[in-house]
């Protein structure tokens, strides 16, 4: 095994441990020591900025204080179109409707922005995005990741989380259950799947690995994972030596190691499908109701078994944390070895952070319950600056993988401690510190910029306009699938295979042969397409999708050639064109009607004069060369599996269907 | 012009204008008249980089991945035989830090190499007997032996050639040539990779951010192309719309794009206005490039019988000699299969079969084309190999060495026969003239005309650049 996480010869300088450089430190050195690690300490709700001319709440005061910093205004407020577009992808993945659209701009009460904000978070399209979110931390894929990458049964977990966050569990909660919910006191079926996110590594399956080598690979997976996602640290580092940078030791490293060390589990698994014990049935009295009825009503053995087996891949089995009654011990691993043991350690905790709380077991339980203590400097602002990341499109962190001493400093460390202390207040309620962040001025302003701002904040890292970026893989899809009606909304349930490019699993394997699913199982939201992490899908990578192999919260937003060629050319987006032209028919009376309904719907605003020129004009040229050539317009229309209805002239659709295809490709659909 | 002037971002221009002023003298108004003439035909804003007159206008840069034996290819230590299965003397190692896998070895025997080297052509340089035709090339050749680098890893190795930085996030090199040069072929993008994989029995894999632009502007991006199917995902339109249709499309896309430009002023805009250009370019460049039916059977001879299969090396050779025509000015090769840990007596003699004819292949058809004199040629990997066996009691094979490698350049302004540096009796570490990453980096970009001290792209408040705040040009290498 060759570890690729370290970055072993540094500069002189950076070869001292930091014990070494605490002793160094003199006066002057102290104080750039603690900024260095300010995000070991604690964070402090400082005064707000003295009464701020601009904004609505306390997130508008410090931004405007940093903006007169840097001699920049706030933006005015953006349209209210451009807003409602981008809230609603930023809470739901979706874009919003023409109705909801009309009914928010007609709306002129105080509570207008507040209806729509709450209207959002109460519909379960959240819980689906945000797990979006969530599962690239929790490294979430549908494949065991090594060999012949067979199929997982991982998505009642998946569903848990969507759950969770349509619940608005508390984050603390929400943590508490992942890392330790079957350490709770008689823990819920629901509280032990929630477990199954420190189970969500990849298993090795090929023939010859060797046994102890892989599971210990997991525990350090592990370790690692909960150490970006919750403490914001790369703490790979420690595996093989004292971190260089951070205040963690080798000993630390696999003092977390012994917590996650503790369950009866393989490292090597042959030809690995679905779930690895230790495992749970999901639903497990449903799925003992379903299958006592099949036992009872159907008298033939055969059929029976067919029937329980349809009936466990509705309720599989999900794989969990659960302790051994005898703790494994652990060791410090020499060069992160697993067969070099040195030092025996037990759980234990950094010393550069906060101890556990007087009363608490150093076992996972006592972890996750120190994560979420309220008094840890770590995960209250790792989060909050990941969340604002969403919505902002930069954290306040730039890096928030890694809120560490190598991390960028952050752009307005008054604010980013404000929330985080102020999630913590308020009972870590997710949806409340979102509305705090969407309902902002600084959220609301508009996103058009001039040279004086592109030059004094390119990056828009200061805010002097609203955010602006480019939508994520799933929100592209979905949105397409949206707008051309294509999108069937089933909340949870496995994974689907949806249409992907030919031969793209032999390029690189021997094994597996693609069978795509059909019919409705085509259009649901991307969320719950198959993730086979060895061959991740072309179109999503292209628009930054992470594999899912290891832990990632930090997503690229590109902008590429090869990105254009999919919205334009992909079976995807042609089919969702197609059912789009469809629809702008079906609600418009002129072709200019249709096409002025369908730009609408697809950017939330209606077409200026010069715009709806443009897009007339390319209809009726192109209406003209499929009249021309009308076995190229039916050829159009038998892209995708999904059919349009007969009674419509197939020339005029596959002509509308032309200026679908380019409204589905405008920048301004790419963006929110 | 409008909109590729919209794309330099206000930083950007300021960069750029710096350069300008930076660089006036220097540059002969003769060789000043060329270059613009050059750069009339391409990119509007790429001349502020150069700094002298460009040896090279391309590279192709063929990476070998996993880290190549310098001591059975390229640095034969022939004295070296008497001390065979002997301990590696302490005072050679000088508490150098070895990998994992060879940390926990009881012993480290000094294994010398099994392969016999010859002197090659005029220059008499010595290659291995696994490289017979790169070998006979001798005299067009410029070795360095005395590579050094700072990680050991591959994953931080690969990323300190490719970046300059073990940490990911940086841009490529290949970026930022793209960025500093533009690109005199508008059909294709300027960086263009092409991967695959050696016989060897296991490969190191490869990582997409290798070739990723960083913070630069995304078009800098590397573009894979792919072995089979479309060469490049969804390059085909759909059923039922041809090319004018696209077209038509396509033009109308960019005047809305260029309205909403104006309107929200966001650079990125424009941006995805030239990704959308390109992409329409590129759905007649691309095919045009891999389809080899126009190339004679004595060319397809010099790159060997995998010639003919796509995604071998040879085929990803020819490719790059088809590039480089193209005015493609960064090519990267990375072909997989170096790491020999263990089976190394199996794995390096297929790794070098794989390799070794369409590597010179590709050198004599640049020769032939007269391509050659303008076209640099690097062959490396990360790093080298340990002079210890590792497992050398089971068919074992060598671990990773930082300290000392061989890499290899030809064309494009390096002297051939040419050998710079030199490691000690252990091939252990450098004894004369280290070259370090940043060293060939910098060398690199100077063979192109840039200066790496001033491409330059401020990002997060400082001004980052491929060498860092290092790098030194060899000028001893360049003819």
């Amino acid at each position: 095994m060759k570890f690729t996480a370290c970055y072993s010869v540094l500069p002189v300088m950076l070869l001292l441990s930091i014990t070494d450089l605490v002793h160094m430190a003199d006066a002057d050195e102290e104080i750039s020591k603690k900024n260095i690690f300010w995000s070991y300490n604690e964070p402090l709700k400082q005064a707000l900025p003295k009464a701020s001319l601009w904004g609505i709440n306390e997130i508008d005061s410090f931004i405007f204080e940093r903006l007169k910093v840097e001699d920049l205004l706030p933006q005015g407020a953006a349209p209210k179109e451009e807003w409602i577009r981008r809230v609603s992808l930023d809470l739901t993945g979706l874009p919003a409707t023409t109705q909801e659209i009309d009914a928010f701009k007609s709306d002129r009460s105080d509570h207008a922005f507040e209806r729509v904000v709450e209207r959002l978070l109460a519909s379960f399209r959240y819980g689906e995005r945000m797990a979006s979110w969530w599962l690239d931390g929790a490294r979430y894929g549908d494949s065991h990741g090594y060999d012949n990458d067979l199929e997982n049964s991982q998505w009642p977990w998946r569903n848990w989380v969507i759950e969770s966050f349509n619940s608005n569990k508390p984050f603390d909660v929400f943590t508490i259950e992942q890392l330790a919910g079957d350490l709770l006191p008689n823990p819920t079926n629901d509280q032990i799947i929630a477990t199954g996110f420190n189970r969500n590594h990849r298993i090795q399956t090929e023939g010859g690995a060797i046994d102890e080598e892989w599971r210990t690979e997991y525990v350090i997976d592990r370790v690692e994972t909960m150490g970006t996602v919750w403490l914001g640290l790369t703490l790979s580092c420690a595996r093989c030596h004292d971190h260089k940078y951070d205040p963690i030791t080798q000993k630390e490293f696999y003092q977390f190691f012994a917590l996650f060390n503790n369950l009866d589990e393989k490292g090597f698994i042959n030809n690995l499908r679905g779930s690895a014990e230790p495992r749970i049935r999901y639903k497990a009295e449903e799925f003992e109701l379903y299958s006592e009825k099949i036992r009872t009503e159907i008298k033939d053995k055969g059929s029976q078994e067919k029937e329980i087996a349809k009936l466990e891949k509705l309720f599989p089995t999900v794989m969990i944390m659960k302790e051994m009654p005898e703790p494994r011990k652990a060791f410090v691993l020499d060069g992160g070895q697993y067969d070099s043991p040195t030092e025996e350690v037990l759980p234990g905790l950094p010393k550069s952070l906060p101890s556990l709380q007087e009363g608490e077991n150093m076992n996972r339980l006592g972890l996750a319950r120190w994560l979420v203590n309220g008094r840890h400097p770590l995960t209250s602002r790792v989060i909050v600056n990941r969340l604002w990341a969403q919505f902002f499109g930069n954290g306040i962190v730039l890096t928030t993988e890694d809120l560490g001493t190598q991390s960028e400093r952050p752009s307005h460390p008054e604010l980013l401690d404000w929330l985080a202390v102020d999630f913590v207040e308020h009972g870590w309620n997710i949806k409340r510190l979102i509305k705090k962040m969407v309902l902002s001025s600084t959220y609301s302003q508009s996103h058009a910029v001039d040279k004086n701002r592109l030059q004094k904040d390119p990056m828009n890292r200061f805010l002097s306009r609203g955010p602006r970026q480019r939508l994520q893989a799933e929100m592209i899809r979905d949105q397409a699938l949206a707008i051309s009606g294509l999108l069937v909304e089933k909340q949870g349930g496995p994974s689907v295979w949806t249409y992907q490019p030919k031969g793209l699993w032999e390029e690189i394997e021997k094994r597996g042969k693609f069978v795509q699913d059909h019919g409705e199982k085509l259009y649901r939201r991307t969320l719950y397409t198959r993730i086979r992490r060895t061959v991740p899908h072309p179109s999503m990578v292209l628009f930054d999708m992470p594999s899912r192999e290891v832990c990632s919260v930090l997503r690229a937003r590109s902008n590429t050639p090869l990105q254009a060629l999919s919205l334009l050319n992909n079976v995807t987006y042609v089919e969702a064109a197609k059912k789009f032209a469809e629809r702008m028919i079906l609600n418009g009376k002129s072709s200019q009607e249709q096409l002025r309904w369908g730009f609408r719907t697809a950017t939330a605003r209606h077409p200026n004069e010069s715009e709806m020129t443009i897009l007339l004009e390319g209809y009726e040229r192109r209406l003209k060369h499929y009249k021309k050539n009308p076995h190229l317009a039916k050829n159009l229309l038998l892209v995708g599996e999904s059919k349009i209805l007969d009674e419509l002239d197939v020339i005029r659709v596959a002509a509308m269907a032309t200026a679908a295809n380019l409204i589905l490709n405008l920048d301004e659909i790419i963006n929110k | 012009m409008r909109v590729l002037r919209n794309i330099i971002s206000q930083q950007d221009q300021l960069n750029r204008r710096a350069f300008l002023e930076g660089s006036a003298h220097g540059i002969g108004s003769l060789a000043l008249a060329s270059l613009l003439r050059e750069e009339a035909q391409a990119s509007s804003h790429s001349l502020e980089y150069k700094h002298s007159i460009p040896r090279a206008k391309r590279v192709i840069y063929l990476f070998q991945s996993g880290g190549p034996s310098q001591i059975d290819l390229f640095d034969p230590k022939p004295h070296l035989e008497k001390s065979r299965g002997e301990e590696l003397p302490d005072s050679v190692r000088g508490g150098q830090r070895i990998t994992t896998m060879t940390s926990k070895q009881k012993s480290l025997p000094v294994a010398p190499s099994n392969y016999s080297f010859h002197k090659c052509g005029q220059s008499g340089t010595s290659f291995s007997e696994l490289l017979p035709n790169i070998g006979a090339l001798a005299d067009d050749i410029c070795l360095i032996r005395s590579m050094h680098t700072e990680a050991i890893n591959h994953d931080p190795a690969i990323t300190f050639f490719q970046t300059g930085s073990q940490l990911a996030g940086r841009p490529s090199i290949g970026s930022w040539m793209s960025y500093g040069l533009g690109s005199v072929n508008k059909n294709l993008p300027n960086y263009l990779v092409l991967t695959s994989r050696g016989s060897s029995s296991d490969a190191q894999p490869l990582y997409s951010r290798l070739w990723s632009s960083g913070f630069l502007p995304t078009e800098h991006s590397g573009v894979k192309l792919r072995n089979s199917g479309d060469p490049v995902y969804y390059l085909s339109n759909p059923p039922g719309i041809n090319s004018s249709l696209r077209r038509d499309i396509l033009d109308d896309l960019k005047l809305l794009n260029e309205k909403r430009s104006t309107l929200i002023g966001d650079p990125e805009i424009d941006s995805r206005i030239l990704q959308y250009e390109m992409a329409f370019r590129m759905q007649s460049s691309v095919p045009e490039l891999v389809n080899l039916s126009d190339e004679t059977q004595s060319t397809l001879d010099l790159y060997g019988p995998d010639v003919k299969r796509p995604g071998t090396y040879a085929a990803n050779c020819l490719l790059a000699r088809r590039l480089a025509e193209r005015g493609v000015n960064f090519i990267q090769l990375f072909h997989m299969g170096w790491d020999h840990h263990f089976k190394l007596s199996q794995d390096l003699p297929r790794q070098c079969r794989d390799t070794d004819r369409a590597t010179a292949g590709l050198i004599i058809d640049l020769k032939q084309r007269g391509l050659l004199d303008d076209t640099l040629v690097v062959w490396g990997g990360e790093f080298g190999r340990t002079v210890y066996a590792q497992a050398p009691d089971k068919n074992g094979g060598r671990d990773h060495h930082p300290r000392c490698f061989t890499t290899m350049l030809a064309g494009g302004g390096v002297k051939g026969g040419h050998v710079h540096g030199a490691t000690d009796d252990y091939c252990y570490n450098v004894v004369d003239d280290p070259v370090h990453v940043h060293d060939l980096n910098a060398t690199i970009l100077k063979l192109m005309g840039v200066n790496h001290e001033s491409l330059t792209f401020k990002y997060q408040g400082r001004q980052y650049r491929l060498t860092d705040v290092h790098g030194k040009v060899l000028k001893e290498i360049i003819s």
